[in-house]
């Protein structure tokens, strides 16, 4: 594990643009600052089912796959791509993890836990502040599509 | 009761601030009470400001609002929200269950306090995101389902009787039809895209006027969202001068010209009120896809991300174009026979062409050796939000089936509602024949233009129209499509069938797809119930719709190959047209005297269409006719005869065919002579009938918006405006002081 000090703001911002739209290179630079870069091999389980996790991972390259250990085997339920974050659920109302997620062939990710993510709330709101707004952009998101296939189960 | 400060001293993030920074969002804050019952947050409306429920209790409603269980919403909930900051997602409705008292943010007040009290934005964002993601594992727990990327227990299915893959038109219809005529069936549409957008296909007949109704589409609300229109115009020209040669009309109905975003949006309202879910922005994958054998497991993507499966006992594809159980199977071909182009644009009338009868409301065909162009004039909405218009259509459905004076006006609506409503943008397209189109190698934006260049009379009336640069978000000002007849080998299999444009695609004229589209839908949602209801789906069990669908294909391939190469005749064109017309009525003249006859069809009634064995058009008679006429051109004109010959051999096959018909007793006492200014009652052509012929449907046109309006209206039905002058007029002339 390395910090990702010596990551390109740009690399970032070209990367997540829904986060840095709109900021000034300065507070990217910040944000970037703080969260850990990590280089995962291929197989790896970034998140375990059934362990405590509180960390949010953004993907910077490559791609995981999410499943889920059940009766019949391992299930695969979703991949996620460079762009795209996970983790929001833990970060934000930690508990244990729902699902595992492994890499594919290996990948970049870049995480930040709740204590650091606590720290810099506190200390420099006005960095935490673009990741916070696309966390519940992106979890509301993902609330609204549940409950209306929800609503198909409710129906029935 | 708690205070806003107090409350927010509890809170995760709020918590953490000091004591200035809570204090300036607390004053930022607008304290509101309630009463039981109250709407806290509306579902169509946007919601304009961030709330805090500080003392009470609510409870979510709305469709969704089961998979939220059923614990009340307390003090300390945040509600509502703005663009980028939302409490909960977007359709739902919050009603204070007792008397409430919610502490408001507006937008404005989050934009002045995130500037001076930096801290305060990321510990809304916390506290908002810490409630999401709780009410998030509230509905994990409550589905018993696995969603996103870090929750729940297990995988769940989504199990229905028929899925239908496309959110348009032939899908909802054909998924609605299922619903009313088999209330039990789990019927879900998967569609592609969040919200309906753009599309083409604008012009309708009769028939989807008649579909929209069958499914809860009242006439009332048709006049509120669209432009209407009486029939066809048609005129033929050439490249020698700028005339306009036997024109052609059919005035028989009052059809509207539709915007298609606003259509998709209002049927897919009265969809899921008939009991159909309907799952947007839900991508089908069908190469991971079990497709095969029972029951059908169909992975699909949400733009979340997620893949879930849904497992379905019938498979409709209605996907349009993108065909994706055809192009799955590898079985949609493009057809390399007889192929047409399109090149497409929107543009604004400045001043009047100088066309007599160019004012009657219809879709007008400008037809020319080549092809032929399109001019439609449409009521849009383009401007509306996705929010106000779907509030604007709730507040229509719910004024159903009052009296038509009761509704308000379409500018009323568009007042109340805040969406901004433009009259008259005009759809003007060219759709010339693949084998003889001379723009085919130009740049896109020119091959428009080299058509107006290339007939006088197109230049002439393209003189007076302008060109709407951007008229749809991501439209460039031309759009083409190119070699547009798209078939399938195979239309149905065991478990799974085509309909729409999914199923076939064919040239352009006398819009085919969504009238022919909705009489095959009809018949693809009848053979499913019977499926359903005999628990069979097996191949054999939709091989009558598959039959039905390649018959309707076929006739339809035939019938618009005739016309187009009609067309290389100024007379061949008057000809066909009314042999198309004559043969059809020839064939149905026994149903529309049960009827009344023509002027009683100006009475639309909720009818589905009959399914493709009983449409005239595919009828044995009328194919064969086609055919031999298209042949006998075809040949014709690889021998080299000149043009004038082969419209003689055309005249010769179809004159004593309309003759035959015209003659027929039952055929006279249609009246059809109040249907065509240039036919009398026997089909004979006669003179212009001049300005006191009033046609099937007479109207007067307003002389403040220029809208047509039925005779019985005193007041216009868009404007408000009584008529200027005394004397209605008929669709024919327009009121005196059009502006």
């Amino acid at each position: 594990m390395t910090q990702a000090d010596s990551l390109e703001a740009e690399v970032f911002s070209a990367r997540f643009p829904q986060i840095a739209r709109s900021e000034e290179p300065a507070t990217i630079a910040a944000l970037v600052g703080n969260l850990t870069l990590h280089e995962a091999g291929a197989g790896e389980a970034l998140v375990a089912q059934g362990t405590p996790s509180d960390e949010l991972f953004l993907v910077l390259d490559g791609r995981l796959d999410i499943s889920i250990a059940t009766a019949n085997g391992e299930r695969r339920l979703a991949a996620v791509d460079s762009g795209q974050m996970f983790g929001e659920m833990s970060l934000l109302d930690p508990a244990p993890a729902g699902a595992s997620v492994v890499t594919e062939q290996g990948c970049t990710v870049l995480r930040i836990g709740r204590a650091r993510l606590d720290a810099l709330r506190r200390e420099q709101p006005e960095t935490a502040a673009p990741l916070l707004r696309e966390v519940i952009r992106s979890l509301a998101a993902r609330l609204q599509d549940a409950t209306s296939f929800a609503s198909g189960l409710e129906s029935r | 009761m708690p205070d806003p400060k107090t409350l927010l001293r509890a809170d995760t993030a709020f918590g953490e601030l000091g004591d200035d920074d809570l204090d300036a969002f607390v004053g930022a804050l607008e304290v509101e009470r309630f009463p039981a019952g109250a709407e806290l947050v509306s579902a169509s409306a946007p919601s304009e400001s961030l709330s805090l429920l500080t003392d009470g209790e609510a409870a979510i409603e709305g469709p969704t609002a089961g998979a939220f269980g059923n614990r009340p919403l307390g003090p300390g909930t945040w509600l509502g929200g703005f663009a980028g900051i939302n409490a909960l997602p977007g359709g739902l409705r919050v009603v204070a269950t007792t008397d409430t008292e919610v502490a408001r943010l507006s937008r404005r007040g989050y934009v002045q306090i995130h500037d001076a009290r930096p801290a305060i934005r990321p510990a809304l964002s916390m506290s908002l995101g810490i409630q999401l993601a709780r009410r998030f594992r509230q509905v994990a727990e409550t589905t018993g389902r696995r969603m996103g990327a870090s929750v729940g227990r297990e995988s769940a299915q989504l199990d229905y009787d028929v899925v239908v893959i496309g959110g348009g038109p032939h899908g909802i219809a054909y998924a609605t039809w299922i619903k009313q005529d088999r209330p039990e069936t789990r019927v879900a549409i998967l569609e592609k895209r969040a919200t309906p957008g753009f599309k083409i296909g604008e012009s309708t007949l009769g028939p989807v006027i008649r579909s929209g109704l069958s499914l809860g589409l009242t006439v009332p609300i048709w006049r509120r969202l669209f432009n209407n229109k009486l029939g066809l115009e048609f005129w033929w020209m050439g490249e020698q001068d700028d005339q306009l040669y036997n024109h052609f009309d059919q005035v028989v109905e009052e059809t509207f010209q539709l915007e298609r975003r606003v259509f998709e949006v209002l049927m897919l309202t009265l969809a899921r009120q008939a009991g159909v879910e309907i799952h947007q922005g839900t991508k089908v994958l069908a190469g991971e896809s079990r497709l095969e054998g029972q029951p059908k497991e169909i992975v699909v993507e949400t733009d979340a991300g997620d893949r879930l499966t849904v497992t379905a006992k019938v498979v409709c594809d209605a996907s349009g174009p993108a065909a994706v159980l055809g192009r799955h199977r590898g079985i949609r071909h493009k057809n390399k026979q007889f192929n047409t182009n399109a090149y497409f644009g929107y543009f604004r009338q400045r001043s009047d062409p100088q066309i007599p009868r160019w004012d009657v409301p219809a879709t007008r065909h400008l037809c020319f050796p080549q092809g032929w162009v399109w001019f439609i004039e449409l009521a849009s909405w383009q401007q509306a939000s996705d929010e106000a218009l779907q509030a604007m259509i709730d507040r229509l459905l719910e004024l159903r089936p009052g009296e038509e004076d009761a509704y308000p006006t379409r500018m009323e609506l568009a007042e109340q509602f805040g969406c901004p409503l433009d009259q008259w943008p005009v759809s003007i397209g060219v759709v010339p024949r693949s084998d003889i189109d001379t723009a085919l190698d130009l740049p896109v934006q020119d091959r428009f233009q080299h058509y107006v260049d290339r007939y006088p009379a197109f230049k002439r009336i393209m003189a007076t129209h302008e060109l709407i640069p951007d008229p749809y978000p991501g439209h460039p000002p031309y759009v083409a499509y190119t070699d547009l007849v798209q078939y399938s080998d195979r239309y149905a299999g065991d478990g799974w069938l085509l309909v729409g444009d999914a199923a076939f695609f064919v040239n352009p004229l006398y819009s085919p797809g969504m009238t022919y589209g909705h009489s095959v839908a009809s018949f693809a949602a009848r053979e499913t119930v019977a499926a359903l209801e005999r628990g069979d789906f097996s191949e054999q069990a939709f091989a009558a719709y598959d039959q039905a669908a390649r018959t309707m294909c076929d006739a339809l391939v035939a019938d618009v190959e005739m016309m187009y190469r009609s067309f290389v005749h100024p007379d061949s064109f008057e000809r066909c047209l009314l042999y198309r017309v004559a043969t059809f009525i020839g064939l149905q003249h026994p149903r529309i005297l049960q009827f009344g006859g023509v002027p009683a069809m100006q009475v639309m009634r909720p009818i589905r269409p009959p399914g493709p064995m009983a449409e005239a058009v595919a009828s044995p008679e009328y194919v064969s006719g086609a055919k031999r006429i298209i042949a006998t051109i075809v040949e014709r004109e690889a021998a080299g005869e000149s043009p004038d010959t082969i419209a003689r051999a055309v005249r010769a096959i179809v004159d004593p065919a309309i003759e035959q018909i015209g003659a027929l007793p039952g055929v006279q006492q249609l009246q059809l002579g109040t249907a065509f200014r240039y036919y009398d009652d026997a089909l004979n052509r006669v003179p212009d009938k001049g300005d006191e012929y009033r046609g099937a449907v007479p109207v007067w046109r307003c002389g403040h918006c220029n809208n047509n309006n039925p005779v019985r209206f005193e007041t216009c039905f868009v404007c408000g405006n009584p008529p200027r002058g005394a004397q209605p007029v008929s669709a024919a002339t327009a009121d005196a002081a059009r502006v």
